[in-house]
This record gives C-alpha cells, sequence and structure tokens, in this order.
C-alpha cells in the first residue's frame, strides 16, 4: 500500500515540473517581454528627464 | 531677452516653459489613458497573443524617434544656412529626444522578435536601417562631444544629422522593395489600415502620447539649451582654436 502511494506520489511529482515548465515557457513569459519593453521605453524617457534636471541643476549652481 | 550677471543677452525661456508645463500636465494625461487602453481596452490578438502589445509602444516610440531626428536634420540645416544659435539648440535637443525615443523603439522590437521570431536581431533590411539611423545619430554626439572649436562642431553635426535624416525614407521603403523580414504596415496602406477598430485607436493615442511627451520634454530641454548658452557655468572654457581636442599628446 505505502509503495503504491510512494509510486503514485512519485508520478505526480515527476509530471508536475513539466507542466510548470510548458507554463512559463508557452504563456508566461511573453508576459515579461510586454512589462520590459514598457519599462525600458519609459526608463530611457525618464533618463533624459534626470538628465535634463542635471543641466538645470548645474546652470542654478554656475548663475548663483 | 534679459541681460544676465556676465553681461550678455539672455533669450527668453518664458515660453519654452510655459509650453513645457502645459504639454507636461497634457503628456501625464495622455500617458494614463493610453496605458489604461493598452492593458484593459485593447483585445488580445488571435495569432501573437499578449506579445503583440509591445507594437502599441514600439511603433510610437519609433515615430517619435524618426520625428525627432527630422527635426534635428532641419534646424541643422536652417543653422547652417542661417546661422542663428538656437536652431542649433533645438537641433542638439532633438537629437537627444531622437536618440531616447529611438532607443526605446530598438530595445522594445527586438523583445517582441524573440517571442514572434525566436531571434531578438536579424540583419534584415529594416533592422539594419534603424540601427544605422541610430547609430548615425550617435555620431552626431561624437563629433559635438571631440571637436574643440564648437562653430564647427555644430556644423559637422548638422551635416551628420541631414545624413542620418536620410536613411528615415529607407527604413519606411525597405519593408515594400527589399526583401524583408519585419511586418508590413498595417495603417499606412494604399487599402486603409489593417486593424481591429480598437487597436487602431490604442495605436493613435499611443502616436500622440509619445508626440506630445517629446515636445513637454523638447520644450524644456530647449529652454534649459539656451540658457547654458547665456550663462557660465562650471563647464571647461572653450578653447578658441579649432581642431580635435585629442590631437595634442
Amino acid at each position: 500500500m505505502l509503495a503504491r502511494m510512494l509510486a503514485a506520489a512519485l508520478v505526480l511529482l515527476a509530471a508536475a515540473p513539466l507542466d510548470a515548465a510548458q507554463v512559463v515557457g508557452g504563456t508566461l513569459r511573453p508576459y515579461w517581454h510586454v512589462f520590459i519593453a514598457y519599462a525600458v521605453a519609459w526608463l530611457v524617457v525618464l533618463g533624459w528627464v534626470v538628465h535634463i534636471a542635471r543641466r538645470l541643476g548645474r546652470l542654478d549652481r554656475g548663475g548663483n | 531677452m534679459s541681460r544676465t550677471s556676465g553681461g550678455r543677452t539672455a533669450p527668453s525661456v518664458r515660453g519654452p516653459a510655459r509650453w513645457a508645463v502645459v504639454l507636461g500636465i497634457v503628456a501625464g494625461a495622455l500617458i494614463l489613458f493610453f496605458h489604461w487602453m493598452v492593458f484593459f481596452y485593447v483585445p488580445t490578438e488571435a495569432s501573437m497573443g499578449i506579445v503583440q502589445r509591445i507594437f502599441y509602444v514600439h511603433v510610437p516610440a519609433a515615430w517619435a524617434g524618426e520625428m525627432a531626428f527630422g527635426i534635428a536634420a532641419f534646424c541643422g540645416g536652417m543653422y547652417l544656412w542661417l546661422g542663428d544659435e538656437r536652431l542649433d539648440v533645438a537641433a542638439e535637443t532633438a537629437a537627444e529626444g531622437g536618440m531616447v525615443f529611438f532607443t526605446a523603439a530598438l530595445i522594445a522590437g527586438p523583445l517582441w522578435a524573440k517571442v514572434a521570431w525566436g531571434t531578438y536581431w536579424t540583419w534584415e533590411p529594416r533592422l539594419t536601417f534603424s540601427l544605422l539611423l541610430w547609430m548615425i545619430f550617435l555620431g552626431y554626439f561624437l563629433v559635438r562631444a571631440s571637436i574643440a572649436n564648437k562653430e564647427q562642431a555644430r556644423r559637422l553635426s548638422a551635416i551628420v544629422a541631414i545624413v542620418g535624416a536620410l536613411d528615415i525614407p529607407l527604413i519606411h521603403v525597405s519593408v515594400n522593395w527589399l526583401r524583408s523580414l519585419h511586418p508590413e504596415p498595417v495603417v499606412l496602406r494604399q487599402d486603409g489600415p489593417q486593424l481591429d477598430g480598437r487597436m487602431l485607436a490604442t495605436l493613435m493615442v499611443g502616436l500622440l502620447a509619445f508626440t506630445v511627451v517629446f515636445f513637454a520634454l523638447f520644450a524644456l530641454r530647449y529652454g534649459v539649451g539656451l540658457l547654458e548658452r547665456t550663462r557660465p557655468t562650471d563647464a571647461p572654457p572653450e578653447p578658441d582654436g579649432s581642431g580635435l581636442m585629442m590631437e595634442e599628446s
């Protein structure tokens, strides 16, 4: 009885990672691509804002 | 015009500052609305699935980048003709914005390509011409930074910007004229847009949002650029001689 339960558990454990891998590889991964694409786009724009702010700060220091 | 402490005449930056504030508020509202459309309103594309939503950031970023490079070339050309320093400030500002938005497009595109094509990059015509445009404008900043004579640097960089802008039409015709892997246009077609109405609306809002964000930051950066030309900063003094800075050893 115990051996059968162990065998069944092993089968389930062996099958579970396969399903998880399929989900990660086939469905979830593109979500990361979309997230990174939007995040990088706005981070680059934010970088320009910081660049402009630094130039303005340098002007303030130089002007005072 | 007003007088600075150094006695030099400073151009008024009130206009650009006012535009930056107004456009910044409009841009913020448009960005929020655009993201609501992308993530809650637009339907998921049937064949590509969720990754197709990268399209709504890739295309507007590429549009804003190319528009900015075009403005840089136009202002550069006008600077060569008229010699007005404000045109050079506008050209430099637009080139900076172009680099920002085109970099975003060049990162977003490969993220989509990895899922759709199985590779981040391939040397197909549109991608190659796009990278070439980015590199030409990288050269624009290298020219400005490496030539000690500011007047010479401004003139040479204006020529680089004009040469770079000649690449923009090539990017667009390459999809139709050359063997290209890149998807064909879905909006600017002779037989009309081939997009679902909600997808087209989301794209249009994205194009508008990126355009307004660009012009808001353009106005801000242009104002700062004008002030930099008239106020002394802690930057090293401009040498009188011409030629490259690294030529002396």
